[in-house]
């Protein structure tokens, strides 16, 4: 749990024990790469902005050796920043101010992390009436195929593949268009528009496929 | 009158190049000398614009055909290539005053423009840090409540206390900071005016160490008071606030477990508060910027810029001083001067 701010740290530090998880504090980022070698966690909860190295750092020299789960705390107003962490690795973000619940939530999600993996390697997602087949290339909803683009299908196994986790604009872009098209967002709404039509029940109140303003989208299991 | 003036001094200007061109007469041959008079036309159209410009170049014009091309004492030209180069003189002019003069609106709103700018980022940083400091203490109210609220959660009686009592202390971090915002207003204003009462600014003092004991939290902090302390004639609310921002700003920029000392002393004038902090201190070129309405100094601890300068306009709202010294080491010092 690294955050500068001692008061975050003593109630994350009380709730989360009580939630049954043994909470190990850094104030810095240094400290926390230092505490993180020394007695590696299940899972980090990084504040990005910190007095010496700001969290899209520590979070990058984190990956330099370890997948371990980063969960970001941001303040409203770091888009930037946030989007930074998660392109350089972190798996999701909070914003500031949060409750404890959509904390725990989070962090189960990012926990899970590797059994979605499993999901994915198993072959099939599904997701209210859609059931997304990766082994044969299959999208039904309701029972019934629907025919998905090679653009639209690749951007929806991503996110399959990364099922409850903020995926950013840059990621999906890098995974099917390739390296060089991470500046299209116009173009990923309109994939991302479509995508919608063909299977969410209601277009304009996405269920399936939700939107992360600023920062991309998460596909939602049930 | 002032509208005038410019004008008055452009053709004061042409008065006196008419009078260099009769001392150098001999030296120069008249349609060079003619020349000269673009110095002032020039001048007047950079400094004050087009129209007093104008007036020199036709002031100019007549004058030059009055006092110097024959036949002398009259405003007629006999010689066509007279006439030409007087035609050319005011044409120069007109042309000339007009570039000198769009060069200078153009700088005028390129400062404009850059002033704009500069309270753009004003805004900005000071939206920046309100947002942040409001947002960290409601984090951890919000945290803490929903904490508690969790039904199938069994905190332990020593948790929940932990827990409201980081509720409680980040209520008051927000209503501190809260009162800042509008004590920042009000001296922006003008119209923080301090009531005064005699008041023992060592209990004063104690008080306030009291309330932030969370804050200062392993800091030892040393309090010498001078023995016969007088009374001082200040605003409570006020230099209780003053005090705070200080304590809290050695709070935040030290280290967990380096000492402040705080000390109170009083000459027949003044009182005299020092608090000293064994922090990084203040670098030498931070030292007049901290004392601005949300600057901070060179370091990244969170802060919204403000307390400093609050503090100071309180201590100058008072008729005293507050103001950072050398200090002996490591570390800032601050020294706060409040008449009797």
């Amino acid at each position: 749990m690294v955050d500068d701010e001692p008061q975050i740290r003593r109630s994350l530090r009380v709730t989360l024990r009580a939630n049954g998880y043994e909470v190990d504090e850094a104030a810095t980022g240094e400290a926390a790469l230092d505490l993180a070698s020394v007695s590696p966690p299940i899972l980090v909860i990084l504040d990005l902005s910190l007095p010496d190295l700001n969290g899209v750092e520590v979070t990058r020299r984190l990956r330099e050796w370890t997948q371990l789960p980063i969960v970001i705390l941001s303040v409203r107003g770091d888009d930037e920043a946030k989007v930074r962490a998660l392109d350089a690795g972190a798996d999701d973000y909070l914003t500031k101010p949060f409750s404890v619940p959509e904390l725990l939530a989070r962090m189960r999600v990012a926990l899970r992390h590797s059994a979605s993996e499993t999901a994915a390697a198993s072959g099939l997602i599904a997701s209210g009436e859609v059931e997304i087949d990766l082994t044969r290339r299959v999208v039904r909803r309701a029972g019934r195929e629907v025919h998905l683009t090679p653009t639209e299908y690749g951007l929806l196994r991503y996110m399959a593949q990364n099922a409850e986790r903020v995926v950013t604009h840059g990621q999906l872009l890098r995974a099917v268009l390739g390296a060089g098209y991470e500046d299209a967002v116009g173009s990923l709404r309109v994939f991302i528009t479509n995508l919608r039509k063909k299977l969410e029940a209601e277009p304009s109140a996405p269920r399936l496929i939700v939107t992360e303003p600023g920062v991309g989208y998460r596909l939602k299991l049930d | 009158m002032a509208r005038a003036l410019p004008y008055t001094l452009a053709v004061l200007g042409v008065a006196l190049t008419a009078g260099l061109v009769a001392l150098l007469r001999t030296q120069f041959d008249l349609p060079t000398a003619v020349l000269l008079y673009l110095v002032p036309i020039i001048f007047a159209a950079a400094r004050w614009g087009r129209g007093p410009a104008a007036l020199a170049a036709i002031v100019a014009a007549l004058a030059h055909d009055y006092f110097f091309i024959p036949p002398i004492g009259t405003l007629t030209v006999a010689k066509p290539d007279e006439a030409v180069g007087l035609v050319l003189l005011v044409f120069t002019a007109l042309a000339t005053a007009e570039l000198a003069d769009a060069a200078r609106r153009s700088a005028h709103h390129e400062r404009a423009a850059q002033l704009a700018q500069q309270a753009d980022e004003m805004k900005t940083a000071l939206l920046h840090a309100v947002t942040h400091d409001l947002r960290t203490p409601l984090a951890s109210i919000k945290a803490n409540v929903s904490g508690l609220r969790q039904s199938d959660v069994a905190y332990t009686a020593e948790d929940r206390a932990e827990l409201l009592e980081v509720i409680d202390d980040e209520a008051d971090r927000l209503d501190r900071l809260l009162g800042n915002l509008l004590d920042a207003s009000r001296l922006e204003a003008g119209v923080l005016v301090p009531h005064k009462q005699p008041q023992d600014l060592a209990e004063l003092i104690r008080a306030v160490l009291a309330r932030m004991a969370t804050l200062l939290g392993q800091r030892s902090v040393r309090f010498d008071v001078q023995p016969d302390m007088p009374l001082v004639r200040c605003d409570y609310g006020q230099i209780d606030q003053l005090v705070t921002n200080l304590i809290e700003n050695a709070a935040r920029h030290t280290p967990p477990g380096s000492p402040v000392e705080i000390r109170l002393t009083a000459d027949d004038e003044s009182a005299h508060l020092h608090v000293v902090d064994r922090g990084p201190g203040i670098a030498n070129e931070d030292r007049a910027r901290i004392f601005r309405p949300f600057e901070r100094g060179h370091t990244a601890a969170p802060g919204s810029g403000l307390g400093l300068s609050i503090a100071r306009g309180m201590a100058e709202a008072h008729g005293g001083r507050l103001e950072v010294q050398q200090a002996a080491g490591d570390g800032a010092h601050f020294a706060l001067t409040l008449p009797l």
